[in-house]
């Protein structure tokens, strides 16, 4: 990094599906190259941005590339901050059963505390 | 205070190309700095200097001049720009083309990252 301060707190939050628009696959490539710069990465998955970590995707009818699998394999990328929000999940009658990663379960004003910690929230 | 922009939709359709550039010139009017300009996605297409839209604002045109006149760094993703066959040859001037690696150091060297997108 050019500067020598702390690494700055960078949140990428996922507010979309996944492939009705590009938002969802742009998201994780920066995601994963910001944690490549050593910034202090977290992701947080609200509204209709749950179904991006669904299990069970298959875009091929859609020639798209499938994401969860690289959702999968975030902890190979050192990224453990992981959060959905509650109610987006519960409106859509999703589980956390449903899912390929883990993520601490955050209600609204604890979703809305992760995010006033961050120094930089980059929307999706 | 120190800002960098990040712009992630496309011109002549979206007001959040728009909006990035009202807002880096109101906030040059009132004494800050634009550390760098971030086009990622259909941003990329912000700068193509072959738009020519019919007595209108000519928005790459616009940045190329905000970029001159205030010495900003303007950054077109390679990826974004590889997959919507923006070249060099296309970009306007003052543009360069190059990876995310650039946004996660504007991000760290700004005191605020401001987002354009939908």
């Amino acid at each position: 990094m050019t500067e020598n301060s702390e690494p700055k707190k960078v949140m990428v939050l996922m507010r979309r599906a996944p492939y009705g628009t590009f938002y969802i696959f742009e998201g994780l490539q920066t995601m994963l190259v910001m944690g490549a710069y050593e910034l202090d990465i977290s992701l947080a998955f609200a509204d209709d941005g749950v179904y991006a970590v669904t299990d069970g995707q298959d875009p091929s009818a859609l020639q798209m590339k499938p994401l969860a699998r690289t959702f999968r394999a975030l902890p190979d990328f050192d990224i453990d901050q992981i959060y959905i929000h509650k109610d987006s999940l519960e409106e859509r009658g999703l589980t956390l059963d449903d899912l390929v990663v883990e993520p601490e379960v955050l209600t609204s004003e604890e979703l809305a505390q992760v995010i006033a910690n961050q120094d930089v929230v980059l929307p999706f | 205070m120190k800002f960098g922009i990040l712009v992630l939709e496309g011109p002549y359709q979206h007001e959040a190309a728009d909006s990035a550039y009202q807002f880096a010139q109101a906030a040059i009017a009132k004494g800050h700095t634009i550390e760098g300009i971030f086009f990622y996605t259909d941003g990329v297409n912000n700068v193509n200097k072959f738009m020519k839209p019919p007595a209108e604002r000519v928005i790459s045109r616009r940045w190329a001049e905000f970029a001159e006149e205030h010495d900003v760094d303007m950054v077109a993703c390679v990826a974004g720009a590889i997959y919507r066959g923006m070249t060099k040859e296309i970009a306007t001037e003052h543009v360069r083309i190059a990876g995310l690696g650039q946004l996660a150091e504007l991000a760290q060297k700004t005191d605020r990252l401001v987002s354009f997108g939908d």
